[in-house]
């Protein structure tokens, strides 16, 4: 735990500065993962205050200080699907919203190794929000939590209070999803490199 | 299984993500303006009493209505009984009922004259 458990319990007893307190020491691992979840910087901060927020109002649903870490990941997670879910809605609009690869573009433009290594990291996030979009919201922040936060199945199990073969089977499915899309990816870019240029010598 | 003969074939990739993917620093502005929304979505003073009020009656109501069902039960049972009365049954008690006492007894007077 990052906080003591006394100041989970004054927050909860409605302490303003222990709840400032155990919100700016989670603060940083939060926007961490919810921005794993989402995959998308420009929306961390709102979809992590959206968090702290449910939390706050929520804090004394909480029975004990112990559980804090699992009930905090749930609200996460929570709040991670929901912006998902509203994404998927917005897909159309989002299609032309290209800030991101637009500003990474000007950076590479800038030249500089830092340029380079931040435009790999956009191909990577943009690839793996691709794969992950073969997949529900659900799944996607099911495997997203398991995969690369590297939360056990007994910490998975806790968050979503279902049993861990119930896991096991849709974390399956899921990665097969994933992984069929990736083969299909895989294999566009070989038809692409070895397909002969068209344009090229004509 | 077609996955367990391939099962790091992601891993590298979840990895590459990871790094890809660093905790962002919190601008300055995190904090207030989380107590911000917070303050925007903490219920006015007369909305809140209002809310438990409602929560306690709710349970009320419903156990009201069940009693109210329970005690009229009996009642709905009758009108079930009168329900079955034939049609020829109704008619009789409403002719007997137009039929006031002292018509019988000035039946009866005339019937003694004679």
């Amino acid at each position: 735990m990052l906080v003591d458990q006394d100041v989970i319990r004054r927050a909860q007893s409605g302490d303003a500065a222990a709840f400032n307190e155990l919100a700016t020491a989670y603060r940083k691992r939060i926007l961490g993962t919810v921005f794993r979840l989402i995959g998308r910087q420009e929306d961390v901060e709102d979809v992590a205050q959206e968090v702290f927020l449910r939390l706050y109002y929520s804090l004394d649903q909480l029975r004990t200080a112990e559980v804090f870490e699992p009930w905090l990941y749930r609200l996460t997670v929570n709040a991670a699907y929901d912006y998902l879910r509203k994404q998927r809605r917005q897909m159309e609009s989002r299609m032309a919203d290209l800030s991101e690869e637009q500003v990474v573009a000007a950076d590479a433009a800038a030249g500089g190794k830092r340029a380079l290594e931040e435009r790999e990291k956009s191909q990577i996030r943009e690839l793996v929000g691709t794969l992950l979009s073969h997949v529900s919201a659900e799944d996607r922040v099911l495997l997203t939590l398991k995969e690369v936060e590297g939360l056990s199945l007994k910490e998975l199990e806790g968050i979503y209070q279902v049993n861990e073969n119930a896991l096991k089977v849709r974390l399956f499915r899921a990665r097969q999803r994933v992984l069929k899309a990736f083969d299909t990816i895989r294999k566009q870019e070989q038809a692409v490199h070895t397909t002969p240029a068209a344009g090229g010598k004509t | 299984m077609r996955d367990q003969d391939r099962p790091d074939e992601l891993a590298g990739l979840w990895e590459a993500y990871r790094l890809a993917t660093p905790a962002p620093d919190p601008s300055v502005n995190f904090m207030p303006e989380l107590w911000l929304r917070i303050d925007a979505a903490r219920p006015t003073s007369w909305v809140l009493p209002l809310t438990r009020w409602a929560y306690r009656l709710v349970p009320a109501v419903l156990a009201v209505t069940l009693a109210l069902g329970i005690f009229a039960w009996p009642g709905s049972q009758s009108i079930a009984d009168n329900l079955q009365v034939g049609y020829v049954d109704v008619l009789a008690a409403d002719l007997l009922a137009d039929q006031h006492p002292a018509h019988w007894v000035a039946g009866a007077e005339e019937g003694g004259l004679r």
